[in-house]
């Protein structure tokens, strides 16, 4: 590994490659950082420049951009409630609040340097065993798939305990929005009415772009004209560096790594990326806390567990697309297209034939996270200035990027009418008083989940029984189901007990006295 | 401060203007109807294209093969004809959205789509509404036939002789990777015909990789691929090429014996024709068919779509409209392909 590390560095370290890896990550970081606008996008508009070039430099500006691409998301989800990109969802939960008490640096300061934790460790894991993690990965089937989504799924329940009304319909609407289109496997036609552009669904893009974007722009239009209209004026409390110690650091260590770590398996399974990573890690530490109350209120605890296992996909999903040829997302299935046009085919013997590019991939990666933390450290006095934009100014210019993002994604105005109609559903919401995270959760995850049950019972011939043959497809259904009926359980055995002690007071007195 | 606010405002206007520009709108769609409404608008169309950029629309997102021999393609004719190509993906519905939008573009020369089989395969399996006769044909200059079968090393059934036998005692015993409607279904039940077999078609996705993890994984025992795909798993040992499933040997892959010749009779190719608007002028349909023909001539060009594994070889518009006719027909003689069935 270490060699592999050094033959890397020994492979990169030249003047045009270093420029060309921090080139890619100022710009991935710029890309990232505007709401709309993606490190899918990013990549997309960089490829065609890469055709000219050896492999070595355009894998380097590629890893870049992707690197500073997927980190440029929390600036925008921290600071105007949007997130730059769908890692950066969950950021948006404690980040935004911090912001608006005053903290923005330090939310900045802990976002970025979580991210480069959770990037360090993926692209160290992607480094060390990335053969072997991928072929376990392989042996994720339809049965596996639909078990683990289903199971994420349920983490609508924990997150909407104590509003469960709201949070059940929230789901629910994410779940119908993904049925929208052609069926998976065959093909029909479902609630289109007819409509022809509805045929392809909704997009992942507009949908996170109107539900946030759209949503903020016409909260604040909606602030503009009532009373309270200057009252809060967000003040910055001016620290230095990244406003966070490393102590504070430190503390955070075991949340770092548990969601690094959830970042990783869930970039390396086949079609979920950072976008459902994050939001995950922000499930289990709000769900491992001792304080999960607090989680939404602003504090860094939430901030780390997003951008760590945001960040911790990157290294994920590299590793199936370089050890297998099988890209786990949209961004990384285009860097395979990098590759094959310069006539590098991923797969098993990448490594052994083409092990210098394999090693400047690595090396790219690291040299990218390594460029990503100093640009942030420099950028974060002017990135917390975007505070200051008069809103008048900054909203309408949002409007405008958050179209051209829905556009960008498959070059469709259709896409844009669909933004604007999640942005009024988002804004519907915040009126409401529904939480929209398990809208998201539902929409993201909902047509996986659809897609392998069926794939599974084709296989089965309709038996649903046949799942329970796969340890790890039966295990997850059961974590599914107790993850459902446990908050309910609960209730009942706290309502019990609440009614017992009621019943029988002399009874405790009884026991006391003993 | 104002000032200052002002000056990042106007930079992150000028930005996003800019960032619009790149992604690719294309401004071709629309001028025609600007400045060509009145006089003589066919001939000049016809005679002076192109004037401006020209949009090639695609059905799938960048990284495919259909992408990146487009965007071969796009440089190739920026360089012949003088104006900017521009690829721009248009993915969903099985492609169904990019047609429709190209089907309906004024049909100027500006807007076009590039696609391979599954264009017609969608037609007849009813999951894309365009047929080939909703477009004009501007030709094409390449085909790719490395598609093959194969299985794991491993598996018992890892030649076509063994399957056939297995398959022939007890049928539906094996899965094959498929979608429906797609070229592998195709593929399968063009198989079936040939062998008097029966398979168990398997879902696994869309993209080709889908269809390698699922045999890699052991979820499927046969899939069939593109040969680059596979490549490095067969010099491990860990997977066999059971056949091409082309009429002959591909130049490509010499070693690799066909299905015919194993008797079973397959005879697939890909084809990658361009396809305009209905109604587009004959003279822009002329000029556009006659660079890709010159281009098809170019030593670097054939080098560039050799990486991808295609062959060069030049069909006029007149000869590509009969291929997609002739496979039309072929295609749509397998019932099971069609909704309802």
């Amino acid at each position: 590994m270490i060699q592999s590390i050094i033959n890397g560095f020994s492979l990169i370290l030249q003047p045009t490659i270093i420029v060309l890896n921090l080139i890619g990550v100022a710009f991935g970081l710029i890309m990232g950082a505007l709401p709309g606008l993606s490190t899918t996008m990013a990549i997309a508009l960089a490829l065609p420049i890469t055709f000219a070039m050896d492999p070595i430099p355009a894998m380097s500006l590629l890893m870049g951009i992707f690197t500073g691409g997927v980190a440029g998301g929390l600036v925008s989800a921290i600071l105007i409630n949007i997130p730059g990109t769908p890692a950066s969802v969950a950021t948006t939960f404690d980040g935004y609040p911090m912001a608006k008490n005053g903290q923005a640096q330090r939310a900045l300061g802990t976002a970025m340097l979580s991210k480069f934790a959770g990037q360090l460790l993926g692209i160290v894991v992607l480094i060390a065993i990335a053969p072997p993690v991928a072929r376990f990965a392989l042996k994720f089937g339809a049965f596996e798939l639909f078990a683990l989504t289903l199971a994420s799924l349920t983490l609508i329940v924990t997150l909407s305990e104590g509003n469960q009304a709201k949070g059940f319909l929230s789901g629910l609407l994410g779940l119908i929005l993904c049925l929208v289109g052609n069926a998976p496997i065959d093909g029909l036609p479902r609630y289109t009415f007819g409509f022809q552009e509805l045929n392809a669904g909704f997009g992942i893009l507009p949908f996170l772009i109107g539900l946030f974007g759209i949503s903020e722009v016409l909260k604040n239009a909606e602030k503009s004209r009532s009373a309270e209209k200057k009252d809060v004026k967000i003040q910055v409390e001016s620290l230095k560096g990244f406003g966070i110690s490393l102590i504070e650091l430190f503390r955070q260590g075991v949340n770092i790594i548990i969601s690094t770590t959830i970042g990783v398996i869930i970039g390396i399974l086949p079609g979920i990326g950072s976008g459902t990573s994050n939001v995950l890690a922000y499930m289990v530490e709000k769900k491992r806390s001792k304080y999960p109350e607090k989680f939404g209120t602003g504090i860094i605890d939430g901030i780390v567990a997003s951008e760590a296992g945001g960040g911790g996909a990157i290294g994920g999903t590299m590793i199936p697309m370089l050890t297998l040829g099988i890209p786990g997302d949209a961004v990384t299935a285009m860097v395979l297209g990098g590759l094959m046009l310069h006539g590098l085919q991923p797969g098993p013997l990448l490594f052994v034939n083409n092990a210098d590019v394999v090693n400047s991939i690595f090396a790219s990666l690291l040299l990218g996270n390594l460029f990503m933390l100093v640009l942030c450290y420099f950028g974060i006095k002017l990135f917390v200035k975007v505070l200051r934009i008069p809103e008048h100014y900054l909203y309408p210019a949002i409007f405008v990027l958050c179209a051209l993002g829905a556009f960008g994604a498959s070059s469709r105005v259709f896409d844009v009418s669909a933004m604007i109609l999640f942005g009024i559903i988002g804004f519907l919401m915040v009126k409401f008083d529904m939480p929209n995270t398990p809208i998201i959760l539902g929409f993201m995850l909902g047509s996986m989940n659809e897609t392998n049950l069926r794939r599974g019972l084709m296989r089965t011939d309709g038996s649903f029984l046949a799942f329970f043959e796969s340890p790890v497809a039966a295990a997850l259904i059961v974590v599914a189901v107790i993850s459902v009926l446990y908050p309910f359980v609960k209730k009942f055995i706290m309502r019990s007990k609440a009614k017992k002690a009621e019943d029988n007071p002399q009874g405790e007195t009884v026991v006391l006295n003993k | 401060m104002m000032i200052k606010a002002k000056k990042l405002v106007t930079g992150l206007l000028l930005v996003s203007l800019l960032l619009a520009s790149l992604v690719g709108c294309s401004p071709s769609a629309n001028t025609s109807g600007d400045t060509g409404s009145g006089e003589n608008k066919t001939s000049d169309s016809g005679s002076n294209w192109p004037k401006s950029a020209v949009e090639i629309v695609l059905p799938y997102s960048p990284g495919g093969e259909v992408d990146l021999s487009a965007r071969i393609f796009a440089k190739y004719l920026t360089q012949e004809l003088g104006e900017n190509f521009v690829v721009t993906n248009m993915p969903g519905a099985s492609g169904s959205i990019c047609y429709d939008h190209v089907a309906n573009s004024d049909p100027d020369g500006y807007t076009l789509t590039y696609c391979h089989d599954a264009k017609i395969i969608g037609n007849v399996a009813g999951v894309v509404q365009q047929s080939y006769k909703d477009f004009e044909i501007g030709g094409m200059a390449v085909q790719g036939t490395t598609q093959v079968w194969s299985a794991r090393a491993d598996s018992e059934y890892n030649t076509v002789e063994k399957i056939v036998e297995k398959l022939k005692q007890d049928p539906g015993s094996l899965s094959f990777a498929t979608i429906l409607g797609g070229f592998t279904h195709l593929e399968m039940l063009a198989f079936q015909d040939e062998a008097g077999v029966e398979l168990k078609a398997l879902d696994v996705g869309a993209s080709a990789a889908d269809h390698l993890s699922a045999l890699l994984g052991g979820h499927v025992d046969i899939a069939t691929n593109a040969y680059t795909l596979v490549k490095d798993y067969v010099e491990t040992g860990e997977l066999v090429v059971l056949g091409n499933v082309s009429a002959e040997r591909d130049p490509f892959i010499p070693d690799i014996p066909t299905f015919k010749e194993q008797g079973v009779n397959l005879e697939f190719s890909r084809i990658y024709p361009f396809y305009f608007p209905k109604g587009t002028p004959k003279e822009v349909i002329d000029r556009f068919s006659s660079a890709i023909e010159k281009i098809s001539q170019d030593e670097n060009f054939i080098a560039d779509m050799e990486g991808l594994f295609l062959n060069v070889k030049y069909y006029s518009p007149e000869e590509t409209t009969a291929i997609v006719a002739e496979k039309y027909d072929y295609i749509n003689s397998f019932d099971e392909l069609k909704p309802n069935n």
